[in-house]
């Protein structure tokens, strides 16, 4: 799967894309923070906070956020692309 | 409008057959005339359109003076929208300017925003993003987005019950519901980072009003101003969105105007 990382995320993760093969065990959103917090760690500590997805940062898979889809239980698969968002908000 | 001040851009063919009229016929609200609104405002106001309607009920404070070149010192503690208005109207005294000094809240939005062509969305608040949102999605009017955040920010141009809106891209109120200006009050921001998007937004504007923009309605384009790159992310429009949805808000048709 492709995984994006905008703006200050692609500047804390060190990069702007990662494409990663899911394991057989790796079907939602969760079992991947988990897999990015236990290999990827630059990636990691731009989008997690204590294991969790940080506050400040939410998901699109495939353009659709994934509130609309099942939040952190939402199903991703190889042909997904994810996009890592930061809140934006100031004016 | 006096002779020559469009000359060097009346040239281009989007501007010569009725572009620029197109710009000097458009009304367009603008609500928040801060750090996005400084740049956007004067852009605008430069390329020669020539009905603004600006709201801000703040007022303007040391602290802004960072990304906030509409306003000098000695406007510091008065109105934001009153002081644009009179700085913009020195750069072009043809303007049609209509000023609100008030809050937007619920009980005014629909006073505020009715009968523009496009507004264009510059505050620091997400909530009054959603309220904003919901409102021209109501009002069928279509709207420009931007922030800002650090050295970076995004723009996005949204058509209502078209394309993706604002709850489709970034969730449900509740996701982000807090109290006002607990994160982005004091959000740290470099001053170019909002005049770079600001100006983005009016680069928008001004394409949408002349029928030549080719930005995607409902995606974002997310500016890095360390590297210089711009980004275009997809949204698609959620079926079920509680704001743009097909499912209840527009059902009894008396909304679906
Ligand atoms: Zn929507």
């Amino acid at each position: 799967m492709i995984i994006r990382f905008l703006t200050q995320l692609a500047d804390k993760a060190g990069t702007k894309e990662l494409e990663l093969k899911l394991e057989q065990d790796i079907t939602d959103v969760r079992g991947l923070l988990n897999r990015l917090a236990k290999d990827h760690s630059s990636v990691a500590g731009a989008v997690l906070s204590q294991g969790d997805l940080a506050e400040d940062v939410y998901i699109l898979i495939n353009g659709r956020h994934i509130s609309a889809l099942g939040g952190l239980d939402s199903l991703i698969s190889d042909s997904d692309v994810l996009v890592f968002v930061p809140v934006t908000e100031a004016g | 409008m006096p002779e020559g001040r469009y000359d060097r851009q009346l040239g281009l063919p989007e501007l010569g057959n009725g572009g620029q009229q197109k710009l000097a016929a458009a009304h367009i609200t603008v609500v928040g005339a801060g750090g996005l609104g400084s740049s956007l405002l004067f852009s605008l106001a430069g390329i020669g359109v020539k009905n603004l309607r600006i709201i801000d009920h703040d007022t303007v404070s040391l602290t802004n003076l960072n990304r906030q070149f509409l306003y000098t010192p000695a406007d510091i503690g008065l109105n934001k929208a009153e002081q644009a208005a009179s700085r913009l109207a020195a750069y072009d005294p043809d303007l049609k300017l209509e000023v609100f000094a008030k809050k937007v809240d619920e009980t005014n939005i629909y006073e505020l925003i009715e009968g523009s062509d496009l507004v264009i969305i510059c505050v620091d608040s997400a909530n009054i993003r959603y309220l904003l949102n919901e409102t021209c999605c109501r009002l069928g009017i279509s709207y420009i987005d931007g922030a800002v955040n650090a050295f970076y920010g995004y723009i996005s141009y949204i058509i209502p019950r078209s394309s993706a809106c604002y709850v489709c891209q970034n969730g449900p109120l509740h996701h982000v519901d807090r109290p006002e200006g607990s994160r982005t009050g004091t959000a740290m921001v470099l001053g170019t980072a909002p005049a770079v998007i600001g100006s983005m937004q009016a680069q928008l504007a001004a394409s949408v009003i002349l029928g030549c923009s080719q930005a995607v309605p409902g995606n974002r384009y997310y500016y890095n101003g360390k590297d210089q790159s711009i980004d275009m992310v997809r949204h698609q429009r959620d079926p079920d969105c509680s704001c743009c949805g097909t499912a209840d808000l527009y059902k009894d048709g008396e909304m679906g105007k």
